[in-house]
This record gives structure tokens, sequence and C-alpha cells, in this order.
């Protein structure tokens, strides 16, 4: 069975469900919830989808690591002190609190279900459908987008071709500073191996025809749509529900000004092998809207845990858990369809 | 520029950012319309840019410093982004594996197409056609991923030939494929050219499979003048050493017409009634105990497996040469052998260790390993930090990294950042790695892919130095010339095993898909030019100095 059963469209907007939380929130029960919904689509990934991506796995949590120390070392904040950094120690003195270590905690576990959210989709999605569903007046960010997809995949290709090599000729990598010889050597190969791609895109014609000249405001509309996006998105995170909306309409306007002038290229493209919709995508889609849904109309306690100033148990919201099982959606239809194939 | 002429270069020069010295300087040329022609040098001669400059990848993409224009159907490529020059030229890059856009081989021939809207039914046909061309009919619904090099490389050819476009640009096209597959792809690019009138601008190393059936020859020589004129006129003027076997024996004997294919050299072999030396026979083995053994070896991926009871083995002084048809298991029984791929069933032993068992790292402190991709075994800051590193991990005095720096003539990059140098001295580098410390057994991976005749030859004469000084050599390759010049044995991998092995002249001679072109001009134990000759071959070196003395040259 093939993971791209499900349709690309469908796994985006599960994608995009599932990281709503772990930008928004940092409710540990909700997050805790996110986090097994999406180890149980993984789980339920084919094999050999689920290969190579451990060291990525192991990053997150050292980074998830790292941000717990960095919360504690950095903020004074908070009613709960273990312990204090003497006053010779500049910079980083003063009271540890027992709130920064859970909020750095919340951090890194939100750092985690991102990472595995992410891993999950480019284990998944088949990039070149997506491409495809670009509308042509964004080929520049299809473009970026393929080079920053196809960025992180090569890298470990790269990284497991280096250390073939080198188990090859009898070296093994032991230390910290075993690996920092490799970052040089990814990074040059991983920029190289993404400028390839997007030289392979433009040269098979991808976006078609040049656009005919256009006015500036038309030309930068694209960037300030998705500028738009980005500053809606940071409006909802900090608590501006209308502000959001109000960002998020702007944006929409510039996007729709943007793919209907792109209307007007002469060149339409055409598709080999059009995706069609099954009953699965409908489930993903479904599920994934209710889980969205369950975590725009929670409550703010229920999906922003604040430890500052005094920590407080979190507020576990039955609805917002249920909601979130809509994540589970791709698991269901996978097995489903893998019950069907036995 | 005429109305017939499909590209004019005009006056152009371009140097790379951060390069000394500008790979193009003033560089003019002209291809008519409908015309297919070859460009040949050594390696950094510029073939690629001046292929790139065609779609506009170059500047557009390079960056550096670009002068002059290049016209293609008359629109200058300076003014038109690559993805609007993709109307008129089709491109087929070096590295097929980095270039594959889609996830399916049916997706990515439809990508290109897809993009400049050809309706759904002519996309089917093409799409048809283009598997029919390339041969790749039958690995229509392979995940790209799974596909082998030759497999990719054949499938990028399709995707580009499904544009139809009216320039088709192919940066060594058949690097990477086995002997029948690229006598396909070129027939397919040959019939495009005569059938359907597209112009064909092709970079090519190894000019027998081309030279026969193209209409005009650039051979880029830095700091000499270019020769541009029909291949016949050009080997005719050229370094001899970069002559296919056909023209190079033509030359030695002095037949006029130079004879470009098997065709015209059994042609002239019959009017002048040519007799070759005594046919010889392929030598003994050495008797001495294997270095390298596999018995009844099955290897696969999960539950597929590739290779099914496979059993030969390499003893000191030999050269084996594995070959057979793009995606037969020749790579992954070489990783196989240095532990880096499971063995599942049989017995493999390599310099007295056990595959199956020990590790890949107490594999490589005795057995040299040169990968397809040489750079990936560079990973230290300087090529000297390299080579003693390699020395170190197979516990040899640093007071031996002068002379293999030496060898491998490395000494004036000694300080250089491997990644920085170019593709041949980064083979020379990794060849430096592989061979540190003398191991006894040595595994290459078509370690001439993209590799220009002249390197080519220095290869092979390491290849024979390493076998008089005893080294096991076990090569995987699809150049069957270079077999014939240097291999002891071949082992024919196919249907999921040995199909033949034996003696180099056993096995090549008489093959119609991996037989030489002495061999098919003369038959029986003929495979090289040496073996044909009645005369010791002249110092090439010593007549080039010579030619240069006397202004040939």
């Amino acid at each position: 069975m093939s993971v791209r059963t499900i349709d690309p469209r469908a796994w985006l907007c599960w994608a995009a469900s599932a990281m709503l939380l772990p930008l928004t929130g940092r409710n540990p029960f909700a997050l805790l919830s996110v986090l097994l919904a999406v180890l149980a689509v993984r789980e339920a990934l084919p094999h050999d989808a689920r290969l190579g991506w451990s060291w990525i796995v192991r990053l997150g949590v050292l980074f998830a690591g790292l941000s717990v120390i960095f919360n504690v070392l950095t903020v004074r904040a908070g009613d709960r002190v273990f312990g204090t950094i003497p006053g010779w120690m500049p910079l980083i003195d003063g009271d540890l609190t027992l709130n920064s270590v859970v909020f750095g905690l919340l951090s890194g576990l939100a750092v985690l279900a991102l990472v595995l959210i992410g891993i999950t989709l480019a284990a998944v999605l088949d990039w070149s459908a997506v491409l495809r569903l670009l509308p042509q007046s964004l080929t520049g960010a299809g473009v970026a987008g393929s080079v920053a997809f196809s960025f992180f995949p090569q890298m470990v290709a790269s990284y497991r071709e280096i250390v073939d090599a080198q188990a090859m000729r009898g070296h093994e990598l032991r230390g910290p500073r075993d690996y920092l010889n490799l970052a040089p050597l990814l990074l040059a190969g991983g920029i190289e191996r993404a400028v390839t791609m997007s030289e392979l895109l433009e040269s098979r014609g991808f976006g078609g025809a040049p656009a005919p000249v256009r006015s500036r405001m038309r030309a930068l509309a694209p960037a300030v749509g998705l500028g738009a996006v980005c500053v809606a998105a940071y409006l909802f995170a900090v608590g501006e529900p209308l502000a959001a909306l109000i960002g998020a309409g702007f944006a929409s306007c510039l996007l729709a000004l943007t793919i209907w002038s792109g209307r007007s290229i002469e060149v339409r493209r055409t598709r080999y092998r059009p995706l069609v919709w099954h009953r699965g995508d409908w489930v993903v889609l479904v599920g994934a809207g209710i889980a969205a849904m369950s975590v725009l109309l929670a409550g703010d306690a229920a999906v922003r845990f604040e430890p500052y100033p005094e920590l407080d148990w979190p507020v576990a919201s039955v609805p917002l858990t249920l909601g979130l099982l809509g994540l589970l959606a791709p698991a269901g239809v996978l097995l489903w369809r893998e019950r069907d194939r036995v | 520029m005429s109305r017939t002429t499909d590209i004019a270069f005009e006056s152009v020069s371009y140097r790379y950012p951060n390069a000394e010295r500008a790979v193009l300087r003033d560089f003019d040329w002209e291809i008519g319309e409908s015309e297919q022609v070859l460009l040949a040098g050594e390696s950094g001669s510029g073939k690629s840019t001046i292929l790139r400059c065609l779609n506009g990848l170059v500047p557009h993409f390079s960056g550096g410093e670009f002068g002059g224009r290049v016209l293609v159907r008359g629109e200058d490529t300076r003014l038109l982004p690559t993805r609007a020059l993709a109307r008129h030229v089709g491109f087929v890059f070096q590295d097929p594996e980095a270039h594959s856009v889609s996830t399916t081989v049916e997706d990515e021939i439809a990508f290109g197409m897809e993009q400049l809207g050809v309706p759904v039914p002519a996309m089917r046909r093409r799409v048809e056609e283009a598997l029919d061309l390339t041969g790749t009919e039958r690995i229509r619904k392979r995940s790209i991923g799974t596909l082998s090099g030759g497999e990719r490389q054949r499938v990028a050819i399709a995707a580009a030939l499904a544009l139809q476009p009216r320039i088709l640009a192919l940066d060594e096209p058949t690097s990477q494929l086995d002997p029948a597959g690229a006598e396909d792809v070129l027939d397919a690019v040959r019939r495009l050219n005569e059938e359907l009138g597209i112009t064909v601008v092709l970079a090519e190393q190894r000019l027998e499979r081309v030279v026969g059936f193209t209409d005009r020859m650039r051979l880029l020589r830095p700091g000499w003048f270019d020769l541009d004129d029909h291949p016949r006129e050009v080997l005719r003027e050229c370094d001899p050493r970069l002559d296919p076997p056909v023209a190079f024996l033509g030359r030695i004997e002095g037949w006029d017409p130079l004879p470009l294919t098997v065709k015209d050299a059994r042609r002239t072999v019959a009017r002048l009634g040519f007799e070759p030396a005594v046919s010889p026979v392929d030598p003994p083995r050495p008797d001495r105990a294997p270095a390298v053994v596999l018995d009844r070896v099955t290897i696969g991926y999960g539950k597929t497996p590739v290779l099914e009871a496979v059993s030969f083995d390499v003893r000191p002084g030999e050269l084996v040469a594995i070959m057979g048809r793009n995606g037969t298991g020749k790579s992954t029984l070489l990783r196989a052998l240095m532990g880096l791929h499971t063995i599942a069933g049989g017995a493999a032993r390599i310099a007295e260790l056990n595959p199956a068992i020990d590790r890949t790292q107490a594999i490589g402190k005795k057995a040299g390993f040169l990968p397809q991709r040489a750079a990936s075994l560079l990973f230290h800051e300087t090529v000297e930090a390299d080579v003693a590193a390699a020395l170190a991990s197979r516990d040899m005095d640093r007071s031996r990294l002068d002379a293999l720096l030496g060898r491998f003539a490395l000494e004036h990059l000694r300080e250089r950042y491997p990644l920085d140098l170019s593709a041949g001295e980064q083979e020379r580098a990794a060849l430096a790695v592989a061979l540190a410390g003398d191991p006894e057994v040595l595994l290459l991976d078509e370690p001439t892919r993209g590799m220009d005749a002249l390197r080519k030859k220095e290869l092979a004469e390491l290849f024979l130095e390493l076998r008089e000084r005893g080294v096991a050599v076990l090569m995987a390759t699809h150049d069957v010339e270079l077999v014939a010049r240097v291999a002891t044995r071949v082992v024919l991998l196919g249907d999921g095993g040995v199909v033949a092995q034996g003696g180099t002249r056993e096995v090549l001679a008489g093959s119609l898909t991996f037989g030489t072109q002495m061999n098919r001009v003369f038959g029986n134990g003929w495979l090289t030019v040496d073996d044909v000759v009645r005369v010791p071959l002249p110092d090439w070196d010593n007549a080039r100095v010579e030619m240069r003395r006397s202004g040939m040259e």
C-alpha cells in the first residue's frame, strides 16, 4: 500500500490542523493529545516511510532539551523558586524557577510535535502533486517551496552517503568534533542539491511562460499576501483573533488578486493524471476540520497555558481532546485500506 | 544570424563566481537548424557551460561574469527566463540522480508537458513514445527513488524527449548507461534529429558511441584553438589518445579515409586486406588464495531479491569487472561486500573478513572503496588532512603522505579544501584516500563515469600497476573498452544472478552487447588496439611534445 493513496490536499489540511495547537498554545494536555495522535498516524504508515528520520527526531529532542535549559537560565519570573545563581555569574544570575522549567518543557514538547508533524508530512506528501496544484502566479513560491521541501530529505541522503563513505575508510564518528566536521559538508551538499532542484524546475518549464508585464502593485501582491498570512497567524498566536481575522481577509484579497491576474497568462497547465478525491480523503479532511475547529473554539485556558507568574494546574478540556481525535483520521484510513488490500 | 541558424554564440565570455579564470573567452559558434553536433574536450573545458548557456541556466542561475550573447532561435537568452526557453530547449543534465521532480516515472516524463500546457491526449501519446524510445516502459509505474542510476538517466532523457523541443541539449546522456541502453538512447536521439528535424547538441566523453552519426564535432582545447569540423577531420587533427579505437587504429595504420565506425573499419580492413597480429588469449589465473570470495550470495531489498546465488572470487593480482544491464545489482553487490547492505544468504569474505558479521569500519581498514561520487570520500578541511587521516585509519606511517600525494599529482593541492577541487582533482584525491596504506583489496564503482579519455587512460595505467603489485581489484562498470584493456576476468550479471563469468576475452569476445570495437571488426580474441597492431604503440606523450615543438599542434 502506498501512503500516496491519501490525496496531498488532505495531507496538507491534516498537517495545518495538527500544527495549529503547538503553534498557538502550551496546554500540556492538548499538546500531549496532538503528539499522541501524530505518533499514531506515523505508526500506521508503511515501514519504509518511517525509516531514516530517527536522527531528526533525536535532533528535535535535543532542541527540546536545550529549550528547557535556555528557559531556566534566562527567565527569572515565577513563584516557585528552587535555587539561585549567585551574582558573580553575570547574565544568568538570579532565581531559578519551576515555572520556567515547566514552560521550557512545554515549549520543547511543542517543538517535538512540530518536528514529528513535519517529518510525517515529508514522508507521505507527493510534493510534485502539490507543485501541480499551485496557481501559475505562485511559481516563485513553488520553486522556493520545492527547494525548502527537498533540502531536508536531501541533507539526510547526504548524511547517509558521507557516513557510509567514512565507514568505508575505516572511520567512525565518535565525538561532537566529528559531527561538527560533517556540518559544512552537509550544508554545502544540501545547498548544492537545492539549487539543482530549482534549476531543474526552471529547465522543465515550471510556471510555464513568463507572466506578462504587470503593474508594480500586482507584482508585489503575492509577496505582500503571503506576508499578511504570516502576520495573521502571528496575531492569532498572540491572542488577537479580531486583528488576525482582518489580516487574513487582507491576505485573501491579495492572493485572490494574484491568482486572478495569473489567469491572464496565455499558457494553462494540463494534468496527465488528475487527482481523484476519494472517500478516505473526505474522512481525513473532516477529521482535520474537527480538530482545527475544536482548537479555534476552545477557550483560552484549554489552549494556552501560562505558568507565569503563578504555576497552577492546567485546564483539561474534554471537548478539545475529543476534537483532536480527528487528527487520527489518516491512521484510520490507512489501516482501513491496508485491511481492504489484504 | 541567418534564418537557418538555430543557435548562435556571439563572442561569449563567461567566468563562474569566484573562479580565477574564465571558462569561455570570446566563444563564437553557430549551429544550424536540424544539425546534430558533438561537443568534446577534457573535463573542465567548458562543455557543460556551453550547454547551460542554451537554456539560460548560465548566467541566470550561475551568476558570474557574462559577456557577448547567445541567440536561441533568434531570442537572446539573457532576456528570457529559463522556463520560457524550455519551450525551445529540452535539457538532460549530467547527473540524473539529482534531477527528478516527481515520484513516479510516468509523472516525471509528463511534468514538463503539463507545465507547457500540452493537451492530455497528446501528452498520453508522447509519454508512450518516450517510454518506448528509451526502453523505460517496464518501469513506468516505478517510484523514481527505487531506480538505479542508469534507469534514472533514461527517465531523464525520456522526460526531455517528450517535450519535443526544437533543440535538445544533452550533457553526457549515456555516462551511466549500459552499452545496449546507450545505443538505444543515442539511436532515439538520432531518429529525433533525422525524422523530426530536432537540433541536437550533445556533450559526450565516449566518442566511439557518437562520432559515427554526428554532423559536426567541436573539440574544446583550453589554451589551444578549438577544432570545429566533421568528426573525421577533427579526429585526424586531435590528440590521438582521444580517438575511438577504430579511428586510433586507422591513424596508426595510416588509413584514409579515417574510419569512425565499426562498419567503416570493416570495409577498410577488407579493402586493404589488413591482417591483425596473432589473436591473444586470456592469461592463466594467478595461483594464489582469493582475496574476495562470494559463495552463493543472495542480496535483496526487503523481501525482493536483487541477486541470488552469486558465486565468484577475486585473487590477488586480478582485476575482475562486474558488468550487466542497469539495475542488475552491481553497486549493491559492492556495497554488500563492504558490509553496507545485508547479505541475505550464502557466504562472502573480503580481505579475510566476513561482511555479514564484521563492521564496515573493519573492512574499510583492509579494503579500499571508490564510490560513484568520489567526493563523498573526502570530508576533511584539506586534501592533505584527508589523505593523512586515511593513512592513520589504516595504521600507516604519516611519512608515506608525500609519496602518496605525489603519486596522484596532488602536491600543489594539499592545502585546498577538497570540495573546492574540480571533479577530476576530487577523483584523484579520492583514489589517494582509497589506496592509502596499500589495501589488499580495491572495490571500484563506475570509476570512469564522466571521465575524459586522457584521464581514463591514466586510470587504466594505475589499474595495471595495481595488478602488478598484487592488489585484488573488483570493479563495477559499463565501460567495455576499459574492461578490455585492464580486466583479467569478467562477471556478467543479469536475471538476478551471474549469467557468465570467465576470462575477459572468453566473456567479451563475440558479445553483441559487451563487445569492443576491435572485437566487432576482427572477432576472435582481439579486444583492443594493442591486441591488433603488430608493432608497439608509440609513446603518445612524447609524440605530443614533438608535435608541439614542430608546431603541428
